[in-house]
């Protein structure tokens, strides 16, 4: 909001009009030449700042709205508006000061609070940000915006709950809003309401149908309720409508990948790169189907394209040393997860795999050291804790090496690797009643895991057959995994086997 | 002196690197042994096209050399070859081969995976069992240098896939029983469309396709009749995908236990009662997987004392991708899986492990590591750029202290040849005092390696006959003792892969000039001891105390 203060009479009006009017060129000439007159006219300085930035200038704009700040430091609509301009140009820490001085001077101004909380967001000063967004609403309860906001960060913290209880206030508040319905259903999809999420997108896709976005996130909302036609539909849809973003393509993969069609997973993701070969994560997508179908040499040339595209990223390094390493290749899988290690020396997986490179080397010092440093920043990775206690068993410190093992199995229960040395390492350290009881599970777990892998590998060769499927379902319930089982009735439902509902229904009853 | 002593160590470990000690030369052509397998493939990659073939080492006419048996395959559907194919029996002639298969008759025209031998009714002469895939055969030596079929006299029956078999005396009752192993259940006409869909490049399949097979036992009654005891000895109980196989006495209570290789299922390890009965017990054992819990494929075995504790420990040759596996005993009734300790994990990751021996190559008194490879997928390149159909053999030397050491392709002459290896021999084929290697590859010529470099230490052999026990002595235990180093084996012809070996024992004595004290427990409970024997000399031993030098 400019003030119009009285220049010797003549009031600036036309100034404003011509800014409402979207003159903005104009608005600066008029400023300008009313600032050669007045040049200590604050009013002016904001005018013609505003001007300036309208129309593409802003960091003269800054520098104006800084000169009538100089002047008279007690304008908190001048803090706002520069901290706008800052924070639109990702001048954080300026854009923070400035609305903390509007604030200060406004304590009231609920627009100040979301601005203030809108930036300390951006820097990732959540909790501070969520204070602000908080009091924005506060003090005006009607603030649908700083509801929206205040869900955004709660979404970003994984804090779903909340995130759906703030969305569900600013759609409320202003049910037109596209945004914070759209918001909405984010939120109902990330914390697992996949049919309010699917709910909230097809409500938008009726003023609206051509929305993107909104097809490929109704998608995955369907994809989560494993409603597979419904599925696929929208997540092809919103490629058809902007073929353009390769996330949607990776959604679209995804899909295929979970009803084990490699073949259409693959070529979705073809389809992508034949628009942009240069998609790092496309590369890693493909790299990853390869590497689940046991094709590490297809996965290490798909992780390597994805690197020589994307040189800064850990990732590509990353994946190519597990593949090496699931190759046999040690030497060159260490080299390539040091590189990935220096990109990004904080990520538990890279130290978890030189663990096990160094393992494989029999250097055990090094693996000792790595996988612990791994455990430490992955305490709740079964799989670490495991190779952990393996390399403590090879400096035979049996007593460490039980104790890591015995964290694997806390966090999962049927970790068959680690069953198994534990109970070795149980029989050594002469525990022989633990020692039968942990290897009599891992039989049956070992078991398990043989025969879901066998039916899992004639499922990728043949996707569409459902006998296989059947097979799969049924030794999901013997385990009584029936939410595993579920899901493959849903599959086998998708493709044609229409007994699936009633076994689907006979599970349900079952989860209950 | 410091600088002195490095000069010298480094003397010895350039004379080390440059020995030639390992060399081995493959002797194929030049002595005639030619033998090529035939898979019997025409392109359709039938399952059992890549499995074979065995090769068996006995002296069949007793003119005190060994004579060799090459299994062979058949024609398969599709395969149009205007040849014979048929299984192979060479006469040692000193330094020459002569097939004499036709006047012997032991030509099985069968699909032969691999074979056995034993002297089954304690004759003098050594039978002969052939797996095929199909109706195993059995071959009774007549004594005049000819074979017999006895097949259905004996009241042998196995039909299925058989693979390695082994001849032990499983109750000490001075006759060698039968165990066969099986492999899965798979027929011809069921041969599914394994590989590469996306590029229609076809593969051999893999195990898991495969339900396993029976195993069976049969107690020799005597008078060549045989009783099929594999339910009520408790092996029927276990379905496993047999590959290999080897009895031995894990636990020391005299009497032979077995270790079955599964391929890609838990092994099993069968501890034998004494009384005919067997407990399966692989899992609380340590027996049946790798140490991260994996079934792995298990296709050679052998078993031998690495670490010099007087306790057998087990070896066992895996896939590619896997490593071979060590399983050490711990001397409390379990094992450990030791691979990458022993330094025998990541040099065996690139090959695929068929025929092995734990042997005494170098004579220090430790046992070393002679592994045959080759790839069971021929278009594994495709797959893997790292691996290749055809492989080298790879020879590991006993640092002494747990580990080992590769030597490398230069070291072993035309053992680091490549060749797409599955069963292997070992044996003292020109009777000079050190183990050479028949080895039987997979569609291709067979490999004659004669080792002609040699240790500079001292070894002694001995060649067992029992009395009262079988005469064989398969199951006997012989131990070494000279200067704190004790020694321990057993007589066998059993191990490696789809093969039989020479059943004479060789120890190596370092430098000593004797051996100090030998003691013999025979199979059936009596024991013999001799001390002072000279080295570099084969002994006859009979049960009961008899001893002479044997002249070759």
């Amino acid at each position: 909001m400019l003030l119009l203060l009285p220049l010797g009479g003549q009031d600036l009006t036309e100034g404003q009009q011509l800014l409402q009017d979207g003159r903005y060129h104009d608005a600066v000439k008029y400023y300008s030449t009313i600032l050669q007159s007045y040049p200590g006219n604050t009013a002016v300085l904001n005018g013609l700042a505003e001007g300036q930035h309208r129309s593409g200038d802003p960091m003269t704009a800054i520098k104006n709205y800084k000169k009538s700040l100089s002047i008279d430091p007690q304008q908190p609509d001048t803090w706002i508006s520069m901290g706008n301009i800052q924070y639109y140009h990702q001048q954080y820490p300026e854009g923070e000061f400035s609305y903390r001085e509007a604030v200060r001077l406004e304590p009231g101004n609920p627009r100040a609070h979301n601005n203030l909380a809108s930036v300390l967001k951006e820097q990732q000063k959540l909790d501070q940000a969520i204070l602000h967004f908080e009091k924005a609403f506060e003090l005006d309860p009607q603030y649908a915006l700083a509801c929206r906001n205040l869900g955004d960060i709660y979404l970003r913290q994984g804090k779903s709950d909340f995130a759906v209880q703030w969305m569900k206030t600013a759609v409320g508040l202003d049910p037109d809003n596209m945004r914070g319905q759209y918001w909405l259903g984010k939120a109902f999809y990330l914390s697992g309401e996949f049919d309010n999420a699917k709910d909230q997108y097809l409500r938008i896709l009726v003023g609206k149908p051509d929305l993107h976005s909104v097809h490929h996130d109704l998608g995955l909302a369907y994809f989560g309720m494993r409603n597979y036609g419904p599925a696929l539909d929208h997540a092809k849809q919103a490629i058809r409508r902007n073929h353009a973003i390769y996330t949607y393509y990776l959604s679209l993969s995804r899909i295929y990948a979970s009803l084990h069609n490699e073949i259409m997973a693959m070529a979705v993701l073809d389809s992508a790169l034949n628009y942009d070969r240069s998609l790092a994560a496309v590369w890693i997508a493909k790299g990853d189907i390869h590497k689940t179908a046991e094709r590490y040499e297809d996965a290490l040339n798909d992780y390597k394209i994805a690197s020589s595209y994307n040189l800064d990223d850990w990732k590509g390094y990353y994946k190519q040393g597990v593949v090496l390493y699931y190759l046999g290749r040690l030497d060159s899988a260490q080299s390539v997860l040091e590189a990935a290690a220096e990109k990004h020396p904080h990520q538990s997986g890279i130290h978890h795999f030189l663990g096990l490179v160094h393992l494989g080397k029999n250097d055990l010092a090094e693996a000792q050291l790595y996988l612990t440093i791994a455990s430490e920043k992955d305490s709740v990775n079964g799989d670490i804790w495991f190779h952990l206690g393996q390399a403590y068993k090879h400096l035979k410190q049996f007593e460490q090496a039980r104790a890591s093992l015995e964290n694997a199995i806390g966090i999962d229960s049927t970790h068959a690797e680690a069953l198994y040395a534990l109970g070795q390492i149980y029989t050594k350290l002469d525990q022989k009643e633990k020692s039968q009881k942990v290897l009599k599970k891992f039989r049956v777990v070992a078991d398990f895991e043989k025969a879901e892998k066998k039916l899992k590998k004639q499922l990728s060769l043949k996707p569409s057959d459902n006998d296989i499927r059947r097979e799969l379902a049924l030794l999901y319930e013997s385990r009584k995994d029936f939410l595993s089982a579920a899901e493959i009735w849903q599959q086998s439902y998708f493709l044609g086997d229409k007994g699936a509902t009633a076994e689907l229904e006979r599970v349900k009853e079952k989860m209950k | 002196m410091r600088v002195i002593g490095l000069f010298f160590l480094n003397i010895l470990l350039i004379s080390f690197l440059f020995s030639d000690e390992f060399l081995f030369k493959d002797e194929s052509e030049s002595q005639r042994l030619i033998f090529t397998h035939d898979h019997g493939g025409s392109g359709e990659k039938y399952y059992v096209e890549t499995m074979g073939s065995g090769v068996c080492l006995l002296d069949y006419d007793n003119d005190k050399d060994l004579d060799v048996y090459f299994c062979q395959g058949a024609a398969l559907p599709g395969w149009d070859k205007n040849i014979v194919l048929e299984n192979k029996l060479f006469r040692n002639d000193g330094g020459r081969w002569m097939d004499v298969t036709a006047d012997v008759g032991v030509g099985d025209t069968s699909y032969s995976i691999g074979c056995t031998c034993g002297d089954v009714d304690n004759d003098g002469d050594t039978d002969l069992y052939i797996t095929n895939f199909g109706t195993d055969i059995f071959y009774r030596n007549n004594g005049d240098g000819t074979f017999t079929n006895v097949t259905d006299a004996a009241g042998i029956k196995n039909q299925s896939w058989g693979s390695s078999a082994a001849f032990f005396d499983m109750d000490n009752d001075g006759l060698l029983d039968l165990y066969v192993t099986n492999y899965v259940e798979y027929s011809l006409d069921k041969n599914p469309w394994c590989g590469d869909k996306r590029t229609n490049r076809r593969a051999y399949c893999d195990p898991d396709f495969f339900t396993g097979a029976e195993d069976h036992l049969f107690h020799n009654l005597g008078n060549w009749v045989f009783k099929d005891v594999s339910v009520s000895s408790g092996i029927a109980a276990q379905k496993g995908k047999g590959l290999g196989v080897i009895p031995a006495d894990f636990d020391q209570d005299d009497d032979l236990d077995l270790y079955v290789a599964n391929d890609k299922v838990m092994n099993h390890y069968y501890i034998n009662d004494g009384q005919g009965s067997f407990e399966e017990n692989a899992l609380f054992t340590g027996l049946g997987f790798n140490e991260n819990g994996r079934a792995e494929a298990g296709m050679g075995v052998d078993i031998g004392d690495v670490n010099g504790d007087g306790w057998l420990d087990l070896f066992v040759t895996n896939f590619s991708g896997e490593s071979n596996t060590i399983y050490i005993n711990s001397r409390q009734g379990f094992f450990s899986d030791e691979t990458f300790l022993a330094g025998l994990g990541q040099p065996s990751l690139k090959y695929l492990g068929f025929g092995t021996k734990l042997l005494d190559l170098d004579y220090d008194g430790w046992l070393d590591l002679f592994v045959v490879n080759g790839h069971v997928i021929d278009n594994i390149n495709y797959f893997n750029k790292d691996y290749t159909h055809a492989q080298r053999k790879q020879v590991f030397l006993n640092n002494q202290n747990g580990t080992f050491m590769e030597l490398s392709p230069d070291q072993i002459g035309d053992a680091s040849h490549l060749s797409v290896g599955r069963g292997a021999a070992f044996g003292d084929l020109d009777n000079d005092g050190d183990v050479d290697v028949v080895i039987a590859n997979n569609n291709s010529a067979a490999n004659l390696l004669i080792r002609t470099g040699t240790p500079n230490r001292n070894w002694i052999g001995f060649s067992l006959e029992g009395v009262q026990s079988n005469q064989d002595a398969i199951g006997s235990r012989v131990v070494i003792e000279t200067d704190g180093l004790k020694q321990i084996k057993y007589v066998s012809t059993a191990g490696s892969y789809l093969a039989a070996n020479d059943k004479r024992l060789l120890f190596g004595l370092n430098n000593y000039p004797t051996a100090e004290k030998i003691t013999i427990d025979w199979p059936s409970g009596t024991s013999d001891e001799f001390t002072d024997l000279k080295a570099n000399q084969y002994y006859q031993i009979i049960e009961g105390g008899s001893i002479s030098a044997i002249h070759y």
